[in-house]
């Protein structure tokens, strides 16, 4: 009887720590995908940020930036591994498009300075 | 306990509840504080809308939508003037005030003898959560007033 109490408890006792742990795994690839979602989103409200200042300073073309993000249904669209995250922006009329690590942006605007 | 140096398995058990409570709760405290993030970082994305819309009305100058050009064209120098406003486009403008997202609810303007004057306020109340943006402008006018500009900007 104590054999099979021991051997009873001891069945248990790994039952439940691999539950433990399997639980654990679970709870850090959510983690990590949260996380990814958040650097998104970050990522997509600094490139709204960059084009909304863009806007309210003449607007035009700029290129240089080195920008995570690209222009997509209006909106801003930025990914960090399987997680997608968008921003909006005041400027309606804008795009974002990269080649080899740059940036290049082009925003339209009002007026500032009549010809 | 019939034998000395064995404890049973419900005498084991206690302690590994009250390891699991503990895991419990910590786990319970890190949830809430990503819930807490994500509630800050939504903050935070409204507090930079507002100021890029409040930025946007005092630096263009837009007849279509004053609501994001508010500022001044000089005829004579042909050009806009930052910061210099004219709030009485906004008198007949019928922009609801969604942009980009969010709403804006009123724009106030508050002069140094501490009168306030709403030049602009949205014809729905927002339910969800409202930030100011205050930024120093100048009204265009007979004569031009420095005036404090109040740019409220609510979720939609």
């Amino acid at each position: 009887m104590k054999s099979i109490e021991s051997i009873i408890t001891f069945l248990a006792y790994t039952a439940i720590i691999a539950f433990a742990i399997g639980s654990l795994k679970q709870i850090n690839a959510a983690a990590e995908e949260k996380l990814d979602s958040f650097e998104a989103k970050t990522e997509a409200e600094k490139c709204a940020g960059i084009i909304d200042s863009f806007y309210s300073n003449t607007g035009g073309s700029f290129e240089g930036l080195s920008l995570k993000c690209h222009t997509k249904n209006n909106g801003i669209l930025s990914a960090k591994n399987n997680s997608t995250a968008n921003a909006k922006t005041i400027a309606e009329h804008k795009k974002i498009t990269s080649a080899n690590e740059k940036t290049f942006i082009e925003i339209e605007t009002t007026e500032h300075y009549e010809k | 306990m019939k034998n000395k140096g064995q404890i049973s398995f419900f005498e084991a058990m206690f302690p590994l509840i009250a390891v699991i409570i503990i895991l419990f709760f910590v786990l319970w405290s890190a949830s809430n504080f990503v819930t807490r993030s994500d509630r800050m970082q939504k903050e935070l994305s409204l507090q930079v809308k507002a100021i890029f819309i409040a930025d946007s009305m005092t630096k263009n100058h837009d007849q279509k939508n004053p609501l994001l050009g508010l500022a001044y064209k000089n005829k004579k120098y042909k050009r806009v003037e930052n910061n210099i406003i004219e709030p009485e486009r906004l008198q007949n403008t019928s922009e609801s005030g969604e942009i980009a997202g969010v709403k804006i609810q009123s724009i106030r303007l508050k002069e140094s003898n501490g009168s306030e004057k709403i030049v602009f306020n949205s014809k729905t109340a927002s339910k969800g959560n409202c930030i100011t943006a205050e930024r120093f402008v100048q009204t265009e006018g007979a004569e031009r007033k420095k005036a404090l500009l109040l740019v409220m900007v609510c979720e939609k």
